[in-house]
């Protein structure tokens, strides 16, 4: 099939890339291209997350929850679960109101209808975490006081 | 390189639990070490969790998240034995991998 044995050697160094590229398509850095969420990361105040994201959240219908606990012993881990099953879901964005990086994380929906996911976050003092979620019919928000004895700044 | 993630992953009807622990320092460029200098940023910024082809969950992370974290994402999408590639990047630049198979509750 091959004429040459150069032939050969570069159909196979092709086969390679192709392979790496397939594996570098999964990679993070491939995917995402949101410079609106990398705006949000950069901001310092709540509003300034919000206008970055472009979002203006109303009260959320029943489907979008934030498990927190009411006292956190150690800001350094505080244990949160999102929830989140709403019609045309993009994202949803989990922020600390007092946090000096409000924006703590954005979790992409992808091509699945539902968000369900347990992290462990900081807190660096007693304040309302926000779960923003963005959809094709706009954005929602529920918040959850969390009170923090012993600050997360350490951590 | 030492794997710095640990995980697993357990399907219960449609529903795939992936269990991680990462083990990094997060650190938010905030803190300050004994000396009163500034500890540079070093956090987790992407995690993406596939099932072959298909990007089952995406998150963007900021030095929000706690050291070591331990991480769940309930996802659809996968079934016993499927093979599932975690991969993360950090602030420097470092990239990490692991392959879990789905387990059968």
């Amino acid at each position: 099939m091959f004429d040459t044995q150069a032939h050969s050697t570069r159909r196979s160094l092709l086969q390679a890339s192709a392979g790496a590229a397939i594996a570098a398509g999964l990679w993070p850095t491939a995917v995402l291209a949101n410079d609106a969420v990398e705006a949000a990361f950069a901001a310092r105040k709540v509003d300034d997350v919000l206008a970055a994201l472009g979002v203006a959240p109303k009260a959320a219908p029943p489907g979008l929850g934030i498990d927190a606990p009411d006292i956190a012993e150690n800001g350094a881990v505080v244990p949160i679960g999102v929830k989140a099953s709403l019609p045309g879901l993009e994202y949803v964005a989990l922020i600390g109101e007092k946090n000096p990086v409000p924006l703590i994380a954005v979790l992409f929906a992808e091509r699945q209808s539902a968000i369900d996911a347990n992290l462990r976050i900081k807190m660096g003092e007693t304040s309302n975490l926000r779960l923003v979620a963005k959809t094709r019919d706009g954005a929602f928000a529920v918040s959850k006081e969390v009170r923090i004895t012993v600050g997360g700044c350490a951590g | 390189m030492a794997q710095t993630i640990r995980g697993r992953a357990v399907t219960a009807g449609d529903t795939t639990e992936v269990r991680l622990l990462i083990t990094h320092p997060n650190e938010n460029g905030l803190r300050k070490d004994g000396d009163g200098k500034p500890v540079p940023a070093h956090h987790l910024k992407q995690l993406t969790i596939a099932n072959g082809d298909v990007v089952l969950m995406r998150a963007r992370l900021s030095g929000g998240i706690s050291k070591d974290p331990v991480l769940a994402f309930r996802v659809q999408g996968a079934k016993a034995n499927d093979r599932l590639l975690v991969a993360y990047e950090d602030t420097k630049g470092n990239k990490e991998s692991l392959t879990v198979t789905v387990a059968a509750s």
